[in-house]
């Protein structure tokens, strides 16, 4: 679902403004987005859902006070990936939390059957492949998410990060690079 | 207009007739592109791997069940209504008394009634601090962006209240007659007293309670629960549960030592700094560096305005700060 960015922030006024139609736009748009995402930082369907509705009311309570965003979308993943983020941290003991970046925690896998399938390609292939993708630093599996699974422009994934735009370019750039130069490029190339 | 000259990747990225091409939408372009590439062999490799990320990977995203959004969207607009319900169940509560009150004194006698009904209303503003004095003596310090209300002559017998809304520490006067109890109305529990100081924040997600001395009882609705000096009880009303309980002994932590006019957060990490400056100063803080986030820090900082206490933090945090409206920039 793609909205334009006028529309877009014409929703976002209304939201601000209190209006529930409003509300619900937005939530529908955007859940399974964060919904996502969410399971691909923190694999518990239950907690994640009580996150995303925390995550809500606390948007709805705040309305007011929010400024509009130039990307909703990077706006809310970023808000509710800080949020998750912290989330898990509390649950975590203290030892643990010394010893890594809450950053750290974000540890995204991706399986076979979220590759597109062609029909050219042997599933052994499409194995190899995700292992490749799996195999990448977790920095670059994340900014490839964004970019490539949730359709983020690179500024919107450097925004969702809090980095730069060149540091989003070049992690992006080192992951595509990385699976390029691998030596079963060749059997690879149906993907990329 | 095409640039001239492509040195680097993102100049690829940042060309919109190369991303046409490397999209393979088949359009004018390439012709261009096959002719650039002749003539530029030493940059093959480079326009490949721009290819490659404008192309990307063939994702296919995981279906999420429309009944599944439809279900979700309706817990949240029913947390929503009821928590509008507690809300004006709140003001309710102030009408009924002053109704009460109106009843036992008659009819006649009306206009003086609405005078003593009259509730008092404290608001503070983004990095403002106030110590207010209650009807019976009692002292409220009211930290920033918080709000106070309490009618204005409290009756000897009746119950003390005060409706709050933010934060603020209260140091209750005792009263030796019994039923004189007194109360802190929140969103989230009601904390009724008998001559204590302690510290109530309520803000967004959950009401925090801080018992420094004496004894409180918190109505959380369904059920009671005692605090003793030292405890930190945290509750949701959304959840209808305590989320928190812990007692705090390090002096660090004290969560009332806003009222000695300086915040004081030893061994805090960088996100929970942040975290209480925006609720402070109303302010947005961005980093440039994440990282920074999970860092510890130890900061004693003046509850002044927001342009005496960045120097402070900059110096504190060793960072650089750029302040934008209401919009800090942490470098």
């Amino acid at each position: 679902m793609s909205i334009t960015f006028h529309s877009d922030q014409l929703l976002w006024n209304a939201f601000k403004a209190g209006n529930r139609d409003a509300l619900s736009n937005l939530f529908k748009t955007y859940y399974p987005i964060l919904y996502r995402y969410g399971q691909k930082i923190h694999n518990n369907h239950h907690e994640v859902e009580e996150n995303i509705q925390e995550f809500f009311l606390y948007l709805y309570e705040r309305r007011a006070r929010l400024t509009t965003p130039d990307s909703i979308k990077s706006y809310l993943l970023k808000s509710f990936r800080r949020r998750l983020l912290n989330h898990l941290e509390q649950s975590r003991s203290h030892r643990k939390r010394m010893a890594q970046y809450a950053d750290q925690l974000v540890d995204i896998q991706f399986s076979v059957d979220e590759i597109m399938v062609r029909q050219e390609v042997s599933d052994h292939i499409r194995h190899i492949f995700v292992d490749m993708l799996n195999a990448l630093p977790k920095r670059q599996r994340e900014v490839i998410y964004l970019r490539y699974y949730d359709q983020l422009t690179i500024a919107e994934v450097a925004q969702v990060l809090s980095i730069s735009y060149q540091g989003a370019v070049n992690t992006a750039y080192k992951a595509i690079k990385a699976l390029r130069t691998n030596e079963t490029l060749s059997q690879i190339s149906a993907f990329i | 207009m095409k640039r001239t000259s492509f040195n680097q990747i993102e100049d690829f990225l940042e060309c919109e007739s190369f991303i046409h091409w490397a999209q393979e939408l088949n359009g004018r372009e390439n012709i261009f592109w096959e002719q650039w590439m002749e003539c530029n062999p030493d940059k093959i490799e480079l326009i490949e791997d721009a290819k490659a990320l404008v192309k990307g990977i063939p994702f296919e995203p995981r279906e999420i069940p429309s009944e599944q959004i439809a279900s979700a969207l309706f817990q949240l607009n029913s947390r929503i209504d009821r928590r509008s319900d507690r809300n004006k169940m709140r003001k309710r509560r102030a009408w009924v008394i002053a109704a009460a009150i109106a009843l036992i004194l008659g009819a006649t006698s009306w206009t003086w009634v609405s005078e003593l009904l009259n509730t008092v209303e404290y608001i503070t503003d983004y990095g403002e601090w106030q110590t207010i004095e209650l009807p019976d003596g009692s002292l409220v310090s009211l930290n920033a962006h918080s709000e106070l209300k309490f009618i204005k002559k409290w009756e000897d017998g009746e119950p003390r209240q005060v409706w709050l809304e933010g934060e603020a520490f209260f140091d209750v006067v005792k009263m030796l007659d019994v039923g004189t109890a007194f109360k802190v109305i929140t969103p989230d529990l009601d904390v009724e007293v008998l001559g204590t100081s302690f510290n109530v924040h309520s803000r967004g997600e959950q009401t925090k309670v801080y018992l420094q001395e004496g004894k409180v009882k918190l109505d959380l609705g369904d059920h009671i629960t005692y605090m003793d000096p030292g405890d930190v009880v945290s509750y949701s009303a959304r959840k209808e549960k305590i989320v928190d309980r812990r007692r705090t002994d390090a002096e660090s932590l004290n969560p009332s030592a806003w009222t000695q006019g300086v915040i004081n957060m030893k061994g805090a990490y960088a996100f929970d700094i942040f975290e209480k400056l925006e609720e402070i100063y109303g302010v947005e803080i961005r980093v440039k560096n994440e990282e920074i986030y999970t860092r510890e820090y130890s900061v004693q900082l003046p509850m002044k305005k927001l342009e005496i206490v960045v120097p402070i933090l900059e110096r504190s945090m060793k960072v650089k700060i750029t302040r934008k409206d209401q919009m800090l920039l942490l470098e």
